[in-house]
Order: structure tokens, then sequence, then C-alpha cells
């Protein structure tokens, strides 16, 4: 469970979060939504430790935690990009193996092993060998979704899933989320769709701009 | 054009040649890494190294190569530094070639998403591993056209070396061009350099191609 307590964030005195709370259960999805400039994706920023709030506290499992400093094979924040920044250079199992290799320390054979359940259950099996550019929009989010996947993260994190993709595809990644969440994982959905929100949320958050 | 006069210059054409080589080779082994390395510095959050960074490479890009070479070999003694004749030229050249590459890579770390760090820091990659794996064949890919530009310019550079005696590919042939009274020695010259800006050519091209698997 991740608690997040009175988080307040600012840019150049413009006010974004102000003293923002919310629990995020286990097993649950929480789907943040908000018109645009409202701050929801300052505050994923800030779960994932890109940002460092001005104050506030992040409870994880009732232990204070500082995504800012939650690195290396222990970390338990995963995201998933707006536009999935996925490495061009790499192939598609290489992006997927790049961290457990790097990060946890694995062996090429063993990243392999634990990363192939993975590409199956997320068909991704066919285009392993692929590199980004060859990839549709979806594909490449499954990607992102494997490779933030791979590195077993406590919580799953998504900026605008639905955004990059074209409309008959914000369904399939719906139930893609909801699957996951089958499977266990805790994640966290900012989304501007306030009816795919409540289509695959446990529970919705709505952020409003403030009036600096 | 006799054949035995052309035989009887062309020894001389290819050791001019061979320091004409090896000045271009190990330019690019020192300038490159270099070149790198002073690209990070510009981009430091720490100001004092950017401002000397700036100013050699604006000390570099502001003067000719041929005046760096004279004040290598003629100027710093007076302050106690003697090089020898051709490890002033490569010290010279590293130098100053070093400089221009690092404004080219500056620009190619310039172009990387910054969502390609932070991609690779929510996965908990370390800044060197980032670099290592992610930014740095980004960046090489997209400054090869650039820095070949800068790769061909050198094998011609190198001819500057006569300033301070050293025998090159071009001092060969004006040497053998004022003793004989002829132009065949330099026609031979301008071949020889033909030949080596097209090997370069075809090796960059290559290059391109083998990183052309992505885009």
């Amino acid at each position: 469970m991740l608690e997040l307590k009175n988080i307040n964030k600012s840019f150049a005195q413009r006010k974004i979060l102000n003293n923002f709370s919310m629990i995020v259960p286990d097993q649950q999805i929480v789907s943040i939504v908000g018109p645009s400039g409202a701050g929801k994706t300052t505050l994923l920023r800030c779960i994932a430790g890109l940002e460092r709030p001005d104050s506030g506290s992040f409870l994880l499992d009732g232990q204070p935690f500082d995504p800012v400093e939650d690195r290396g094979s222990e970390r338990k924040i995963g995201v998933v990009f707006q536009d999935f920044n996925l490495f061009p250079n790499l192939s598609v199992v290489d992006n997927i193996m790049l961290a457990p290799k790097m990060v946890t320390g694995q062996t090429t054979k063993q990243a392999r092993e634990q990363v192939e359940p993975l590409v199956d259950s997320l068909g991704l099996t066919r285009v392993v060998k692929q590199y980004p550019f060859q990839l549709s929009g979806g594909q490449k989010q499954r990607v992102a979704i494997a490779r933030a996947l791979a590195m077993e993260p406590a919580i799953l994190c998504y900026d605008e899933p639905t955004s990059a993709l074209d409309p008959t595809l914000r369904d399939t990644v719906g139930q893609l989320i909801l699957d996951l969440k089958k499977r266990g994982i805790t994640q966290i959905v900012v989304t501007h769709d306030q009816q795919f929100a409540e289509k695959i949320a446990d529970q919705v958050v709505t952020v409003k701009p403030l009036n600096a | 054009m006799s054949l035995t006069y052309v035989n009887q210059i062309l020894p001389s054409l290819f050791s001019g040649a061979w320091m004409t080589i090896r000045i271009f080779f190990w330019t690019l082994v020192g300038a490159l890494p270099l070149g790198v390395l002073v690209s990070m510095g510009l981009r430091s959050r720490f100001s004092p190294i950017r401002w000397v960074l700036n100013f050699y490479v604006w000390l570099m890009r502001g003067t000719p190569l041929l005046l760096q070479l004279m004040f290598v070999f003629y100027g710093l003694p007076d302050v106690n530094i003697v090089f020898a004749r051709y490890p002033a030229a490569l010290f010279a050249f590293i130098l100053n070639y070093a400089a221009y590459f690092a404004e080219i890579f500056r620009g190619g770390f310039a172009g990387i998403d910054h969502g390609q760090y932070e991609g690779a820091q929510v996965l908990g990659l370390t800044y060197t591993q980032t670099l290592r794996k992610i930014i740095l064949p980004q960046v090489v890919k997209s400054v090869i056209p650039a820095v070949g530009n800068e790769v061909i310019n050198l094998v011609k550079d190198s001819s500057l070396v006569y300033v301070i005696g050293l025998g090159d590919l071009l001092r060969a042939g004006n040497v053998a061009s004022a003793r004989d009274v002829t132009l065949v020695p330099l026609i031979l010259v301008g071949i020889i350099y033909l030949l080596l800006t097209l090997v370069c050519t075809y090796a960059l091209r290559g290059l391109e191609k083998h990183y052309s698997y992505y885009r």
C-alpha cells in the first residue's frame, strides 16, 4: 500500500500540487483524472521519483519511502511513459532485459528465462527481435509495460496510457490493465479520460487546476 | 609522365604518405575520446568547468591550426615544454580536433530526448550505465556524418605539419617537384590524397550502414 501525505509542489511560484493526499491499496487500480494542467503528470513524476516534492511524505507498506532515492534492484516504482521512452538502439527483447541484466545483475540466459513468460503473456513473442521503430503504438506500449514489469515493481504507473493510441485500442489497453490487476499488480493510471478511468479503476481521484 | 620517373619517386611519396597516415590515425585515436569527454564537460552543471572548456574550444577553433603547430613546437620551449617534431604535431592536432569533435558531440548529446534518461532512471539504471548502453550509442549514430566531415578534413590538414619540418606526403611531393622541375609529383600527391579520402569515405559509409539497423 502506498500512501501520499500532504504533497506540495510548485514550479516557479506556480503551485501545482497543494497538500495532496491519497492511498493506493495493494492490487488495486487507482486512476488520477483531471484536465490538462491540473498536475496529474507532476503527481506521477513525484511518485516515480523524477521530481522531488517541496514537502509532504510517502509511506510504502507503512514505511517512510523516498521515491527520489528509489534506486537500483530494490526499486519499487515502475513507469509506463506517455510516449513510452523505449530505447531505439535496442531490440524489443533487449529493451526488456536491459534492467534485469544491468541492475539486477542477471546473465543473459537468466534474464531471457525470466522475461519469456512476460513477453508471451503480453503477446510480444513475434516481435522480440524487432526494433521500436518497427512497432505499432500498441506494441510499443506493451513493450514498455513488459520492460517495467521485468523489474517486478511494487506499483506500476501509467502516464496517459490511451493518448498515444488510436481510439480502438483504448479498450484493449483497458483490458490489459485489468488483466494485470488479476495477476496482483498494483497500478496507478493518470488519464484525462474520465470514462476510461471509471471503467478500469477501483478508485478515481480527481485533481483540479489550482488558481494561482 | 614517364613510368620510370614515377617509379623513382613513388617510394619517397609513400614514405611521406605513411607520415600522413600516422598523424591521421593517432589524431583520431586521441581526439575522439577527448572530444567526448570535453563535450560532457561542456554540459556540466559546474559552471567553472563549462567556462574553462568553452575557452579551450574558442581558442582552438578561433586560431589557425598552422599557428597552433608553430606555437607548440617553437613557442612552448620558451616555457621549458619541449616536444620533438612528431609528438608536437600530434599534440597540436589532437587538441585542435578534440575541440571540433567536442562541439559535434555536444550537439549529439543535446539531440537525445530527455525521456531516454528518465526511461533508464525508472528502471534503476545508474547514470554511467545509461550513458554507456543508451545515450552514447545513439549519440555516435547521430554524429557520424558531422564527424565524417572532420575526418576527411584531417586527411588534408595533416599536410600542415610541414611547418615544423615533418616530412609528410605533400612535402615529399613538393621536394621532388622542386628538385626535378616537374608537376608530376604533385599530381601523384593529389591522387594519393584522393585515394586516402576515398578509403575514409567508404569506411564512414560502412559505419553509417552498421548503425542503420534502427532509427
